[in-house]
């Protein structure tokens, strides 16, 4: 449906009204007006800051560099927009800016009710005074617009106990002391204006699980803080998934089974948000107690929850990311009829998979000989590909990639792994002869040091000029040996570089959290530029853009990722708190 | 059952003469335009009625001969198929007809995938299906003898047919077989012993690292005797003897006239004449007799408009490029799949039977909810915007004229008043919404029989 430019700009506008600051100590705070059955509380303290923090960062000029930005504020639409906005502007008489700095200095707080299934909105200020007249003005605006297009007085205006409430669709408005309400509920509305009039000790701010949260909290300031009850959530049924026992698979396990095993027994969760010049993060964090951990899940927390990653590689020419985890995968699969009790599927699929494991490393067991014999923690690599001299470079570049793990007995593994390796490309071979697939050819290194096990796939014959180069062509499937370290990897050079870095012995396991991850945008935005016609192309299929559509598209994304640096992640558990933290960083 | 109406052959295919009852107008221009193409848009269909019918078809197949953005087209087919997925490339191919410019260039196209059909499902390689694409596409409107000694050596076919294990001790006979009944000759124009003979012909034809390639060993170089012609023939020559065969221009006449025309009833061999004599006097070109049958007044009459039901690519392709709409053609071709009309996977050697097939109760569902899907799909935009203002710059400002100006535009046959009515008080109830309001009454007026018709 299209938007009326002036209400667009009157939606913008309510967000403006949505401010605050802490207020004076008489006021009670929305915490203690909010009802105690309150299960979300998202709290901006300093919207202005947040504000100067966005409209000032040094990202900004960058930003308004690109030819995404300029086209997209050169367009009919935009223009509209602002010429609305300055009607908006005039009438306040002042900038929307200073607007929303004058009526959000003392903060903002949203709650989320699931009682009343409401959310209310605080924005507090001092100058309620001003904050009366810019809804009052704002109040004639909406009516004006409606008077232009004939429609009936959007605005219905009445009292409740005093308090001027006035309703616009389906959000109410109303005016208390500092504070500025919306809500989408009329029973939360009352409960917070009665909170308000009469007080009571029922209230969010009374509540055990708040008051923890709240002590927890890092005294340091931050752009936005969050708590979420998750008992409540857990009692009142949403998102259900999160909260069972059992992963829904064993791929959901690997990656979340830690983090279901404190949803399941936590009583709270919160988030943290930073805004920074050179980066922002989130920090979403659970309390944490050694037994919400059971026997079963000790393959993903290690024995005591003091499982770390793997400490990271480095050194890598133009590496696209990489993952390290604690992971003991031999646990894993032994104790997956623990893991997944109810569910008999995945129970026979890996019974299935076991028997042809074992039987593919020649009658060993699979879990306990094979696995078993790997050390708990696994490293995962991508780098930008490069395709060995000789080879064809195929149409669509993927990103090379290599897991990385550490051996416990590697004389003994050694030859099993490799052997197994060799039988691996021989199966893929007989498969893809039936298929008419190409073949991969294979040759083996074997240095003082170092044993490579590598395969590539034969040179198409006869390619005429014009036919594209399938994608397997990305792929020189290799194995490769360094004293206790066994490398997996999509590319012979990928290895050849892993090779190189020499292992780092027992990895430093004073500070590496559970799991960690790093993304470089820059390498990222590289490969996606090496694909740029793939993803052309893609975008007008799946959008129907012409080609010049599609390159616009596509060469903002690029633009874009070339104002990020990288994403880091970690999570642990440190000092009775799980965390999970993601890290952002803007190019300098 | 509906008869012909009556006109003597010589007048049916002449050169179309506008009149009083069947005027060159706006809902003439979209017949063609639906025919010879996937449909147009209101700008386009006041350009052609600007224009004289004759001069359009040209136009038409100008477009064809230049087959403009070719390569940027070629570029995007080549750059899916590297994946191997046929599906891809069948997005990559809807994609296509909607953009081309080269409309009729793509109709035949389609026309000759149905006709020399071939389904990924058994050829394995998209890369080998987006070849043959590229073959049909080469020769749509030219030498039909060209077009059938390429498909007969097209690898994708080969295997299609088991043409590729052909050897002389085992001919293989379904290649013989269909060149003869489905391609070139139909039904009761040949023996099983000319079957025999024939496939003699294509012993030792191969398929070898996606190439055809003649093994020498395995062909049969004695003598062959069939259609009165005796000798050691090749393949090649085999299929000469076949396309030399009075049944050809016959059988290719009736399935051009299927395709263009009327899906019934069947014509008569007279009326069929004058298309067969120019396809036997041009050597079996193609877009002679295509320019014959789109600029003649058979075509123009009550014979043809409306006379055909729209396959679910013409009825989906049709409603975008009525609507200047884009889509995601990833979607656009699951979709296609669940109706039974997926490019690159014919259902069968046959092909699509078309027709009145395309019609049942499920079908007819799963079309208007095709028809939703295209209209409220996140990826859909039309005139570059929403639905609703598109409507609005075509001067939809009432219920009235939103259901006047969107049967007009979608339907070739307008619908009765009862419709009418009832799409009025439908488009009044969301009146309110303008982007509903569209969505809904064309929703509904795609579960009308007359929406059902091209």
């Amino acid at each position: 449906m299209k938007r009326r430019p002036v209400s667009a700009v009157l939606s913008v506008f309510l967000l403006f009204v949505l401010s605050g600051e802490r207020g004076r100590a008489a006021e009670k705070s929305p915490a203690e007006l909010l009802p105690a059955t309150t299960a979300l509380y998202v709290e901006i303290a300093h919207p202005d800051q947040l504000l100067d923090t966005v409209l000032q960062h040094p990202l900004r000029p960058k930003l308004e560099q690109t030819a995404v930005y300029r086209f997209a504020t050169t367009s009919a639409k935009y223009r509209q927009f602002t010429a609305v906005r300055q009607i908006v502007e005039t009438q306040l008489d002042a900038t929307w800016q200073d607007a929303f700095k004058s009526l959000s200095h003392a903060g903002i707080v949203v709650g989320g009710d699931p009682a009343t299934e409401g959310i209310a909105v605080f924005a507090r200020t001092r100058d309620s005074a001003r904050r009366h007249t810019i809804l009052d003005k704002f109040v004639e605006l909406v009516r004006l617009d409606a008077a232009a297009k004939k429609h009936e007085d959007p605005i219905e205006e009445h009292d409740y106990r005093g308090i001027p409430v006035r309703r616009i669709g389906d959000a109410i408005f109303a005016e208390f002391g500092e504070y500025l309400l919306i809500t989408n509920k009329k029973d939360l509305g009352r409960q917070i204006a009665d909170q308000y009039l009469d007080g009571s000790d029922s209230h969010l701010a009374n509540q055990p699980s708040f008051q923890k949260a709240v002590a927890q909290r890092a005294q340091t300031s931050s752009a936005g803080w969050a708590y979420v009850d998750v008992a409540a959530l857990r009692a009142a049924g949403v998102a259900k998934d999160l909260f069972r026992a059992e992963s829904p698979d064993v791929a959901a396990e690997l990656i979340l089974g830690g983090i279901f095993a404190h949803l399941i027994k936590t009583d709270l969760a919160t988030a943290t948000l930073q805004i920074r010049d050179t980066d922002v993060e989130l920090e979403l964090a659970t309390p944490h107690a050694a037994d919400w951990v059971p026997a079963t899940r000790e393959f993903y927390w290690g024995p005591n929850n003091q499982g770390q990653a793997p400490a990271p590689i480095t050194g890598l020419p133009n590496q696209l990311a990489g993952i390290g985890t604690y992971r003991n995968l031999s646990q894993l699969w032994v104790g997956v009829s623990d893991l997944f009790p109810t569910n008999q599927q995945v129970i026979d699929k890996l019974a299935e998979a076991d028997s042809g494991l074992s039987n593919l490393f020649g009658g060993r067991d699979f879990g306990d000989e094979i696995l078993g014999a790997i050390q708990p923690g696994i490293q995962f690599v991508a780098t930008e590909s490069e395709i060995p001299s000789g080879q064809p470079v195929p149409t669509v570049r993927l990103p090379a990639f290599a897991l990385i793990f550490e051996l416990k007995d590697a004389a003994t593994m050694r030859p099993e792994l490799r052997r197994t390796f060799q039988s691996l490309i021989g199966f893929f071979n007989i498969v893809g002869s039936t298929q008419g697939q190409p073949q991969l050819d294979m040759k083996t290194y074997d240095e003082p040091h170092w044993t490579l096990v590598t395969s590539r796939y034969l040179p198409p014959v006869d390619r005429a000029k014009d036919d594209p180069v399938a994608i397997h062509y990305n792929f020189t499937p290799s194995a490769a040996f360094i004293e206790n370290r066994f490398i997996l990897s999509s590319s012979e050079p990928l290895a050849r570089q892993l090779l190189q870095i020499a292992p780092p012995g027992t990895p430093t396991r004073q500070t590496s959290p559970n799991t960690w991850g790093h993304v470089d945008a820059h390498v990222g935005r590289e490969i996606l530029q090496a694909n740029r016609s793939a993803l052309i192309t893609q975008n007008q299929l799946k959008k129907g853009h012409t080609p010049e559509e599609a390159r616009g598209e596509v060469d903002a994304l690029l633009e874009l990722l070339r104002l990020l640096s990288g994403a880091d992640l970690t999570l642990g558990i440190s000092d009775g708190t799980m965390a999970l933290k993601l890290n952002i960083a803007v190019a300098n | 059952m509906r008869t012909l109406a009556l006109m003597d052959p010589r007048t049916a295919w002449a050169p179309f003469e506008p009149s009083e009852k069947y005027p060159w107008d706006r809902r003439a221009a979209a017949h063609l335009y639906r025919r010879a193409g996937f449909g147009a848009n209101q700008q386009q269909l006041d350009a052609a009625v600007s224009s004289q019918p004759q001069a359009v078809v040209d136009e038409l197949l100008e477009q064809a001969r230049i087959n403009r953005d070719a390569e940027q087209f070629d570029a995007l087919a080549l750059s899916v198929s590297a994946g191997d997925h046929a599906r891809q490339l069948a997005a990559a191919w809807l994609y296509r007809m909607q953009f081309s410019p080269a409309q009729l260039l793509e109709k035949m196209t389609l026309f000759w995938h149905g006709h020399f059909a071939t389904s990924c499902d058994k050829v394995q390689s998209a890369h080998l299906m987006w070849r043959q694409n590229d073959w049909l596409r080469s020769h749509a409107l030219g030498e039909f003898r060209k077009m059938v000694q390429g498909i007969a050596q097209d690898p994708a076919m080969l295997l299609y047919l088991d043409s590729a294990t052909n050897r002389k001790s085992h001919p293989n006979e379904n290649f013989a077989r269909e060149l003869m009944e489905l391609f070139c000759m139909g039904e009761g124009q040949y023996t099983e012993e000319n079957i025999r003979e024939l496939a003699r012909c294509f012993t030792g034809w191969e398929v070898k690292r996606e190439k055809f390639r003649l093994n020498a060993r395995q062909h049969d170089q004695g003598l062959k005797a069939f259609f009165g012609r005796e000798g050691s023939f090749s393949g090649e020559a085999g299929v000469d003897i076949v396309l030399d065969q009075p049944a050809v221009p016959q059988f290719l006449a009736r399935k051009l006239y299927d395709w263009f025309v009327a899906d019934e009833p069947a014509p008569t061999e007279e009326l069929l004449a004058p298309l067969v004599r120019t396809l036997r006097d041009s050597e079996l070109q193609i877009a002679p007799v295509v320019r014959q049958i789109l600029t003649s007044n058979w075509f123009y009459s009550s014979n043809a408009i409306g006379q055909k039901v729209r396959s679910p690519i013409e009825l989906a392709l049709g409603l975008l490029l009525t609507l200047e709409g884009t889509t995601d053609s990833f979607a656009l071709s699951q979709r296609l799949d669940q109706l039974g009309h997926s490019v690159f996977y014919p259902p069968n050697v046959k092909g699509w039977d078309g027709g009145r097939t395309w019609i049942n109760s499920a079908t007819l569902l799963a079309r208007a909810n095709l028809v939703r899907h295209l209209l409220t799909d996140e990826n859909s935009r039309f005139g570059g915007g929403s639905l609703s203002e598109l409507v609005e710059r075509h001067g939809c400002k009432s219920p009235e004229t939103l259901v006047h100006w969107a049967s007009d535009t979608l339907c070739a046959i307008p619908p009765d008043a009862v419709a009418i009515n009832r799409l009025e008080s439908l488009a009044k109830q969301f009146s309110g919404d303008r982007q509903r309001q569209a969505i809904e009454v064309i929703h509904a007026l795609s579960t009308l029989p007359e929406f059902q018709l091209a």
